[in-house]
């Protein structure tokens, strides 16, 4: 039994009288480990994709399972929990919490968790941060880092609560190639020593090189599936 | 017009939040013309009581006897000779007038007393003079041959007096001697004054001479018009007569309501108060607006900067947004009071309660609110100069930021 | 829980300005309830305590046929004990309740004063002085001289009734007076002290002897026209009216009317009524200035839709979501209060001491009512900490519908460019 497996994954968004189907009839296996990129232009579902991965969205038709589960009769607030527990973020955008420290915003996706001790808490924070290469700056804000720093705070607070998957959209959309490779080399390193799976999406030919497994998408199907 | 036409679009961008700061600004408005509409009514009601019941248009009265009239002392009086008779007949839009006798008595009802003010009034002239009649619950206004005692009606009640019992009025002359008067109770009323229906009796005013031992003098005289255009009137009664009497004074139902003008200045300082709070916080929200505005548009600021707009026109089409909030508030405020205030002077209400407690006028009769335009135009005004001056520094702040500033803006 | 607080707590600072206009919008309005308040408050405090001191007590004993009559003055319907055995027995009796403090007995009478050829009306209270001035602090309204002495011939008088009658204090007054047999009177007495109230009806027409003097030269002995019961507060007036009660229909006594200070239809009903449309108008006068609140939330919310997203993708229950932008508003609507409250609190004090003078307006009123020219503010612990409250509740309902916004974006929306 896979990690995830999507069957028959369909998603019509309403615009007005117009239906759009952002996904037409999808069907995917993820395995534990898989280092995964999903690519394909823009507007050919990838986010689409990815939110029904990430269980931030709900197919129309089909259904998502995650480790064996179905999760369509879930309402919000159980989605919510089964994210919390299981999956974790990277947006192109880094959405960090402005007002928190490097510390603090790692620290969240762990505090909401619960059943942690506070010096567990401190240890694995820690731990992550270094791991990124940020350790001595935990106690900046933001706004005082750049954005491949912010990027990597984006990636261990995904990482800190060792997630089944970490999903990243576009994660390297918003760097400079130097610093994407850099990125790209945090997860990778990640990938290999947590076996923590990773699905991104992307159109940037840097980052679907590093990964092993291509699935490529166009107008929401997928036309190709490619290990390397 | 460009800018204009720029502030309108911007307003509508966000059109809840302009409507709801404008609602503040209604408010205010509403509730400044509806307050001054319900006073002017009291105010009038009051007017009238005092007219209707107490003073007339004018009344001739001795200077040294104005002043101290609220003891209702039996000196400084007036002589009512022929003389005097001929020229007051005279007096220009004159529809009545009549001598009276005021004079501090207790009525007495064989059992208890109680002190009240005794007024002695020509019988066929009062009718012409004051509002009796209409008021009457029971019983008739004595006529001027006729004997014979009008009270109020809650005065009959309290002293449990009915129509044909005698009353005693038990009172001192103007040498200091007491006297008493019994008469028949021909007549109750019950008038929108309280004064007049807990506090007077009636009786014929030949009666009042006599036993006061007065002889053809009397305390004043209350002259009614057929109008109420009293400055016509009274230069006449200055020219005429008080210029053959020194100490004679000529004094306007206004004169006599001094009352009345404390309270309903303290009322409208009230009112102002009160509007002005809502406007205050009408500007708290307008620069609100405007600030939030500027941080939504902190871009688009910079860009039209960028393409060379300078900060002044950047200030005034934000100006022109507090300017429009204003007027949209001032348009909602009009309708909203215009109703209330229709509302008020085509229904009115009842104050009776609250006259006591709150409102301090004494006046007990539905209240109808008056229609006055120039409340209108002056809360409006104000309004509108409040969200001009609220929305400068907004203004200001938003168009100095630095283009620099404006397009990198983050948070 | 305390991560909430912490985002929401540090979120305020995030565009301080905005943050800065929405807390002067809550403090401009605590801070003018609490004036409002402050204000009515006093006045009311101020009516109710001269009626209750002068008029109402907290309960009031009057005979059946006295009552509606009070204007009269008449000694015909006096409170003479149950079955005519005297005042001190009905008394001792009463003193057995444990809710009355003080038994006040009065006289109130009609008198005149004849100065040459002028009759002055005048009102003569009848008083147990001693016990006045423990249960009300009579002698704390004097403005000069001293208390009359139980049984003697002196009287204190309203500074104004003194004016008008052109006597001073030290000198020697007659008065006019009907006894209870109907007989007319005089008697001459040295006035030892002015009354100052600040209510027009007692300063400028009342006279004060003392009680037993009154009984005798009113033919009236262990009688009295009034007696009043006042309790330990008078919240407790219902429990005080109820014993009494209990105490009249257990000895079969029904020639008496038993009334609480705020019975329906007195004067003071009408204030009741005022005060609940204040309490309307307060909250009328909050939801304004939360309209600048929801307002800025609104937008804040507009400007955090991403990071809202991003926190449903780390888990974030929509009930959190919602609780964080509940925080954010109910901190402003505290730190607003706060200063609101402090604001407020600064301008009552002032007024407090200093007093509102309504001069002339209410000179105009104050003859046949007992309220005071000058009005003064109610400053109390009570009334900034009720203001406050307000204003934290109300900002913090105006919160629940922006704060219901955020919760409810759906975060694939959300995280939408």
């Amino acid at each position: 039994m896979g990690l995830l497996k999507l069957e028959e994954v369909e998603k019509i968004y309403r615009q007005g009288e117009i239906e759009v189907a952002a996904l037409g009839g999808v069907n995917l296996e993820v395995g534990k480990g898989e280092f995964t990129s999903i690519a394909g232009p823009s507007g050919s579902g990838k986010t689409t994709l990815l939110n029904m991965v990430g269980c931030l969205d709900k197919p129309t038709t089909g259904e998502v399972y995650l480790e064996g589960a179905g999760i369509s009769s879930l309402d919000k607030d159980q989605l919510a929990l089964l994210r919390r527990e299981n999956l974790g973020f990277i947006f192109q955008g880094y959405n960090l919490i402005p007002v928190l420290t490097v510390y603090e915003n790692v620290e969240l996706a762990l505090k909401l968790l619960k059943d942690r001790s506070n010096k567990d808490i401190k240890e694995q924070v820690m731990k992550i941060i270094t791991a990124v290469g940020l350790g001595k700056m935990a106690d900046r804000k933001p706004n005082e880092l750049s954005g491949g720093q912010q990027q990597r705070v984006a990636i261990a607070r995904a990482l800190v609560k060792e997630p089944k998957i970490v999903l990243a959209d576009e994660p390297t959309a918003n760097l400079d190639s130097e610093t994407s490779l850099d990125v790209l080399e945090v997860m990778v390193e990640m990938n290999q020593k947590l076996k923590t799976t990773f699905i991104f999406s992307t159109h940037d030919p840097l980052v679907m090189e590093s990964a092993r497994r291509v699935i490529k998408l166009k107008d929401g199907e997928i036309i190709a599936d490619e290990r390397g | 017009m460009f800018l204009v036409r720029l502030a309108i679009r911007n307003l509508t961008r966000n059109k809840k939040r302009t409507l709801l700061v404008a609602l503040i600004v209604a408010f205010g408005i509403a509730f400044f013309v509806m307050f001054d509409s319900l006073v002017l009514g009291l105010e009038r009601n009051y007017y009238n009581n005092v007219i209707d019941f107490e003073s007339g248009h004018l009344q001739l009265v001795d200077d040294n006897y104005w002043t101290t009239q609220a003891e209702l002392p039996l000196s400084d009086l007036i002589a009512i000779d022929d003389e005097l008779q001929q020229s007051l007949a005279q007096v220009p839009e004159l529809k009545s007038y009549a001598p009276q006798i005021r004079f501090s008595a207790n009525i007495n009802n064989g059992l208890d007393e109680l002190p009240i003010t005794a007024v002695g009034v020509d019988g066929d002239r009062k009718k012409d003079v004051f509002k009796l009649e209409e008021h009457l619950v029971a019983g008739e206004l004595f006529s001027a041959d006729q004997s014979g005692a009008v009270l109020g009606e809650n005065l009959a009640q309290l002293m449990d007096f009915e129509i044909g019992d005698y009353l005693l009025l038990v009172f001192t002359t103007q040498e200091g001697a007491f006297n008493t008067l019994e008469v028949e109770i021909v007549g109750l009323v019950n008038t929108p004054n309280p004064q007049i229906n807990e506090h007077q009796v009636y009786i014929p005013y030949h009666k009042a001479s006599t036993a006061l031992n007065l002889k053809n003098k009397a305390t004043e005289v209350i002259l009614r018009l057929e109008n109420n255009n009293v400055i016509k009137a009274k230069e006449f009664i200055k020219d005429n007569i008080i210029a053959g009497a020194d100490d004679y004074g000529v004094y306007t139902w206004r004169d006599s309501a001094q009352d009345i003008v404390a309270i309903t200045e303290v009322h409208s300082i009230e009112n102002r108060i009160i509007s002005s709070l809502f406007l205050l916080i009408a500007a708290v929200g307008i620069i609100n607006v405007i600030i939030l505005a500027a941080l939504e548009r902190i871009k688009e600021i910079g860009m039209m900067k960028a393409m060379g707009m300078k900060e002044e026109g950047i200030i005034k089409v934000f100006m022109i947004e507090g300017l429009g909030i204003g007027l949209i508030g001032s348009l909602l405020g009009s309708l909203m009071g215009g109703v209330g205030v229709y509302w008020l002077s085509n229904f009115g209400i009842d104050l009776t309660g609250a006259i006591d407690s709150d409102f301090g006028l004494p006046v007990i009769e539905r209240t109808y609110g008056v229609f006055n335009p120039s409340a209108f135009t002056l809360i409006i005004t104000f309004s509108i100069v409040i969200s001009l001056l609220a929305s400068i520094f907004p203004a200001y702040w938003a168009a100095c930021k630095s283009p620099i500033d404006a397009l990198g803006g983050t948070n | 829980m305390k991560y909430l607080l912490v985002i929401a707590a540090r979120n305020l600072s995030r565009h301080k300005l905005r943050t800065l206009v929405s807390i002067i919008a809550i403090a401009l309005v605590v801070a003018i309830v609490t004036m409002a308040r402050g204000h009515i408050v006093g006045y009311l405090e101020a009516t109710y305590e001269s009626y209750i001191n002068y008029d109402t007590g907290h309960v009031k004993i009057v005979n059946q046929d006295y009552q509606g009559r009070e204007r009269l003055l008449s000694l015909n319907y006096p409170v003479a004990g149950f079955a005519q055995e005297g005042l001190s027995k009905m008394k001792e009796e009463l003193a057995e309740i444990d809710e009355a403090k003080y038994l006040l007995p009065r006289i109130k009478f009609g008198g005149a004063v004849n100065q040459g050829d002028e009759m002055t009306n005048v009102m003569g209270w009848g008083l147990k002085i001693d016990r006045e001035i423990e249960a009300i602090d009579l002698d704390q309204q004097l403005k000069t001289g001293r208390m009359p002495l139980a049984d003697s011939k002196e009287v204190i008088m309203g500074q104004r009734l003194l004016e008008r009658l052109d006597l001073a204090v030290g000198e020697e007054v007659t008065i006019l007076y009907n006894t209870a047999l109907d007989s007319f009177q005089g008697s001459t007495f040295e006035i030892v002290g002015a009354l100052e109230t600040g209510l027009g009806l007692i300063d400028g027409n009342v006279f004060v002897l003392d009680l037993a003097q009154a009984q005798q030269m009113l033919n009236m002995s262990d009688e009295a026209t009034e007696l009043l019961l006042i309790g330990a507060h008078r919240n407790r007036t219902e429990e005080l009216l109820m014993e009494t009660k209990h105490l009249f229909e257990g000895v079969g006594s029904v020639e008496y009317s038993i009334t609480p200070w705020d019975a329906p239809g007195n004067l003071i009903d009408y204030f009741k009524v005022g005060e609940r449309i204040y309490n309307v108008i307060y909250i009328f006068f909050l939801l304004m200035g939360c309209v600048v609140l929801i307002n800025t939330m609104l937008m804040i919310i507009r400007d955090r839709v991403k990071e809202i997203g991003m926190m449903s993708a780390l888990g974030l229950k929509r009930r959190e979501i919602w609780q964080l932008f509940l925080l954010e508003g109910m901190f402003m609507g505290v730190i607003g209060s706060l200063g609101g409250v402090l604001l407020g609190g600064a301008v009552t004090k002032v007024f407090s001491v200093r007093g509102i003078d309504y001069g002339e307006a209410m000179d105009a009123l104050s003859d046949d009512l007992l309220i005071e020219t000058v009005a003064y503010t109610d400053f109390s612990f009570q009334n900034l900490f009720l203001s406050f409250l307000l204003g934290v509740v109300i900002v913090t309902i105006a919160c629940i519908f922006p704060a219901w916004r955020a919760a409810r974006l759906d975060p694939s929306e959300a995280l939408r460019d």
